[in-house]
């Protein structure tokens, strides 16, 4: 008897996880087509009352279970997804390094709004509305910012490059929100081959190897954004969840230009490590709080699993700013210009790395006001201070209890 | 006979006359039967409509779009320890057992009422998804009995997602209605909180009209977790067996629907069937059409049923080649309709319409399959009856009482009976015109609109009636145990009815 009703079990949307009594039951088998007769015929039992206890002691067995939220990927495969785009630039450096700063600072004053901004607006909208309409979203909030682009290579030049870097963006952003993280890594690997080759003696023509870098890209963030076609309309409120997170992304291109033309582009190497671990280390802590809510059973064990998830956040916030400190300690003894300028550069990775977590707590105008306030702080007479106390300040508030549900 | 004219507030979710649906054909259809009473018409939405696309009959006194939404609370009012002992006896009686959990629900109800009418969000101020949780994990400790299990586990961010929806939908208490002789709740759980503290606040009485099973889901909520949707199939539930037990009167549409409502703790005595209705005038017989076999279907949206009627096309087409199939189906479920129609491989046989009038399509087909969606409501089959075709229905919901044997009924879960039904009707033609004839003569002499005002004129009148005496009579509740609720007149009234 028990295997005929387990395969009816498999046939209930979800497997009647949501089936509480008897007249559930019942109606979720009358909704299978089950009748009075089908319970006699095929399941042996007298009617379909017979049959619907029968599913319901069968369900029991299985109501003990703990939960288990849906995995996510860690902070290691996070952090590995940008080694695609950066192997794409590596191996098309010769074609976009002629383009100069200006236009690298204006595509990044319009690709990390977008970025932070649609990648936290599709997330909610993937929770309340799937992940078609989080697509779309994302596709419409790229074409925007690609037309905003255009606009800004008529001054600053580079239209093609600019909309392949963005196009890379997008990839970025959308492999967590739509569960293309593997595959964005998949697409890494032909990238970072074409990436290595190009820095050996049997390199590729350099307009040859942009291009194959472009067109991964491409069509990488293609295929993640391709349930966009048949998707419904966002729900209410997305594109201001996107402008608030944006602004976020826009403080922190901000502060990583200001960066550069205060202390020159050594400055800025510190960074290109500190933000993919900074994206890294913020979706993972969202990812962990989603898990505590999906998880716990109590408020109480819900705080307590985020008191944890604070403290594990903390020492991974740390190593930046020590990193920093040791530099600027260091640079002091030895009165060395390019040393300084990388401790700025851990010391404002890390205050962006704290204004992203502070943002994944679902707090973006904290983590706004952090990203900005640093450099204006900064641009009085002691930046690394500034910087480091803008740190520790983002330290304590992420150490603060959280929202509780 | 005289019959006094009543002020009736019209209670529907989202419906008439803001909507074209079955259900708001069937309201259209008794408000203009009713024309010696006054209407108040109320549909509750959760977000701004547009103008009403019916035009209003002259019997409608007014028509109006409430929106439930949080509001402002009035100054100098406080109560928030009322309204959490109101949570924990609502979130308690959701799991308790049938008769113990049914009168929480009903005192947190009573006590949600009274809050309301200050508060326009009563659970504002409280921890809802901490009380949720709380008699959530007491329930899965608790014995269950035979016919109940542990609730699914329970997560904070689900409570969360609960807990607002919870408390949305207790915002339909703050609804206020005009002063009305009846308030009449058509279907929908959000009417029927409203209804219910109109009747707790100002005595109106209530009727109720059901025409769906609580039970069914709504549709988007597939999208909810399991808990979640456990937990409102749970508040539906005890709503409606608060409605039933607070109404004057209820009305099912069928035996079927009739069969829930006592479950779920309606006195017998108070149940009324009167089954839907459709006025032939509206829906005329027309002759088939010469352009070949075809099918008709008219939906709601695509469900399941949908996945049943293009597997059973696709065996109809291999014994009738050129069969055509005409599908009917909302504007917004258009696309998905499509899609479902190109991935099963028959778009060249298929064609798709948009849009709330299925007389058209009805027209086009020889043969109307109907396969009522889960929350349909039985109106469209009496529809199809009218129609002049022969009808083929799964048995599913009151079908097969409604069409009793004027069509051909097979079962819910056999695409393979469903095809073979079709294929016999469309090579049959003598058969398929007795069918077609003998449906629409039945509908015709069952389901009209004078049978309609003639069963809720009664019910209004019973429901509006000034309360018969119960209290006990002690001289003889020593001797006779005498029954405390009285019949209704309607009752009365059916029991002289010819057949």
């Amino acid at each position: 008897m028990s295997a005929p009703v387990a395969e009816l079990t498999r046939r209930l949307p979800d497997g009647g996880a949501d089936i509480v009594d008897v007249h559930d039951a019942a109606a979720a088998l009358t909704a299978l087509g089950v009748t009075d007769h089908t319970a006699r015929a095929r399941y042996g039992l007298p009617s379909l009352h017979a049959l619907s206890r029968a599913l319901l002691a069968h369900l029991a067995r299985g109501r003990w279970a703990p939960l288990r939220p849906r995995p996510h990927p860690g902070p290691a495969a996070l952090a590995a997804r940008w080694a695609g785009p950066a192997a794409a630039l590596v191996a098309s450096w010769p074609v976009v390094r002629p383009l100069g700063a200006p236009a690298a600072a204006a595509l990044l004053l319009v690709a990390a709004p977008a970025g932070t901004g649609l990648g936290f607006a599709a997330a909610a909208v993937r929770a309340r509305a799937g992940r078609a309409a989080a697509a779309r979203l994302l596709a419409g909030g790229f074409a925007v910012a690609g037309a905003l682009w255009c606009l800004a290579s008529l001054r600053f030049g580079g239209t093609a490059a600019g909309l392949v870097a963005l196009a890379g963006v997008a990839a970025l952003t959308a492999a967590p929100v739509l569960g293309g993280v593997a595959e964005l890594l998949r697409w890494g690997v032909p990238l970072s081959v074409l990436a290595a080759v190009q820095l050996t003696p049997a390199r590729l023509d350099d307009g040859t190897a942009a291009r194959v870098a472009a067109a991964a890209l491409v069509l990488a963030a293609a295929r993640l954004l391709a349930p966009a076609a048949a998707a419904p309309r966002e729900p209410a409120g997305a594109w201001r969840t996107a402008l608030a997170h944006g602004l976020g992304g826009l403080a922190a291109a901000a502060a990583a230009v200001w960066l550069w033309r205060t202390f020159g582009w050594v400055a800025a190497v510190p960074l290109l490590a500190a933000v993919p671990a900074a994206d890294a280390l913020a979706g993972w802590h969202a990812a962990q709080r989603a898990r505590a809510r999906a998880a716990a059973e109590s408020v109480r064990a819900y705080r307590r699993r985020l008191r944890r998830l604070a403290v594990t956040t903390a020492a991974g916030l740390l190593p930046l700013p020590a990193v920093g400190g040791a530099l600027f300690a260091a640079a002091h003894r030895t009165a060395r210009d390019a040393v300084l300028a990388l401790s700025a550069g851990c010391l404002l990775g890390g205050v962006l790395t704290v204004a992203a977590v502070l943002a994944a707590r679902g707090r973006p105008l904290l983590g706004t006001t952090v990203a900005a306030a640093a450099p204006l702080a900064a641009s009085g007479a002691y930046p690394h201070l500034a910087l480091a106390a803008a740190t520790a300040a983002g330290l304590l508030l992420t150490l603060r209890r959280g929202r509780p549900a | 006979m005289n019959h006094p004219a009543l002020r009736v507030a019209l209670l529907t979710a989202g419906g008439y006359p803001y909507r074209r649906d079955g259900l708001s054909s069937w309201c259209r259809l008794l408000v203009g039967a009713l024309d010696d009473h006054e209407f108040h018409l109320r549909t509750l939405v959760d977000t701004r409509t547009g103008p009403p696309p019916y035009p209003l009959p002259a019997n409608a006194a007014s028509a109006e779009a409430v929106v439930v939404g949080p509001g402002a609370r009035r100054p100098g009012t406080a109560g928030a320890a009322e309204a959490g002992v109101a949570a924990v006896l609502l979130c308690r009686g959701l799991l308790g057992d049938e008769r113990h959990g049914a009168a929480m629900v009903t005192d947190a109800l009573r006590r949600l009422a009274r809050l309301a009418a200050d508060d326009p969000d009563p659970l504002r101020d409280v921890a809802l998804a901490e009380i949720l949780l709380d008699a959530w994990r007491t329930s899965r400790a608790a014995d269950a009995g035979n016919d109940r299990i542990p609730p699914p586990r329970l997560g904070v961010g689900d409570a969360a997602t609960a807990a607002a929806l919870l408390r949305h939908a207790c915002r339909a208490l703050a609804v206020r209605l005009p002063a009305v002789d009846v308030a009449h709740c058509v279907g929908g759980t959000a009417p029927l909180l409203a209804a219910l503290a109109a009747h707790w606040r100002d005595g109106t009485p209530l009727l109720v009209t059901e025409a769906r099973t609580p039970l069914e889901q709504r549709p988007g909520e597939q999208r909810l977790a399991p808990p979640v949707r456990a937990a409102l199939r749970l508040f539906r539930r005890a709503v409606s067996r608060t409605g039933y037990a607070e109404a004057a009167l209820v009305a099912p549409m069928s035996a079927h629907h009739r069969g829930w409502i006592l479950r779920h703790g309606a006195h017998p005595a108070t149940i009324v069937t009167v089954p839907p209705a459709a006025d032939p005038a509206r829906h005329p017989a027309t002759p088939e059409l010469m352009a070949g076999p075809s099918l008709a279907w008219a939906g709601t949206r695509p469900g399941p049923e949908v996945h049943l009627l293009l597997e059973a096309f696709a065996g109809v087409l291999g014994a009738v080649p050129g069969c055509t199939l005409r599908l009917l189906c909302p504007d917004a479920e258009r696309g998905r309709l499509r899609e479902l129609v190109q991935q099963a491989g028959l778009a060249a046989a298929v064609r798709v319409d948009a849009g709330g009038d299925p007389r058209r399509v009805y027209a086009a087909g020889q043969v109307i399959v109907h396969l009522p969606g889960p929350d349909e409501p039985p109106q469209r089959i009496v529809e199809a009856m009218l129609a002049g075709r022969a009808v083929v229905g799964v048995d599913t919901g009151p079908v097969a009482e409604l069409l009793g044997d004027t069509g051909v009924v097979v079962p819910r879960d056999s695409p393979a009976d469903l095809a073979a039904a079709c294929v016999a009707l469309l090579t049959d033609p003598d058969r398929r015109a007795a069918l077609a004839a003998a449906a629409r003569e039945r509908a015709r002499s069952r389901y009209t609109p004078a049978h309609l005002a003639r069963a809720y004129r009664a019910l209004y009148e019973d429901a509006a009636a000034p309360p018969v005496r119960t209290e006990p009579r002690h001289e003889f509740d020593l001797v006779l145990p005498a029954p405390l609720v009285p019949v209704p007149a309607t009752v009365r009234w059916l029991a002289r009815e010819p057949s």
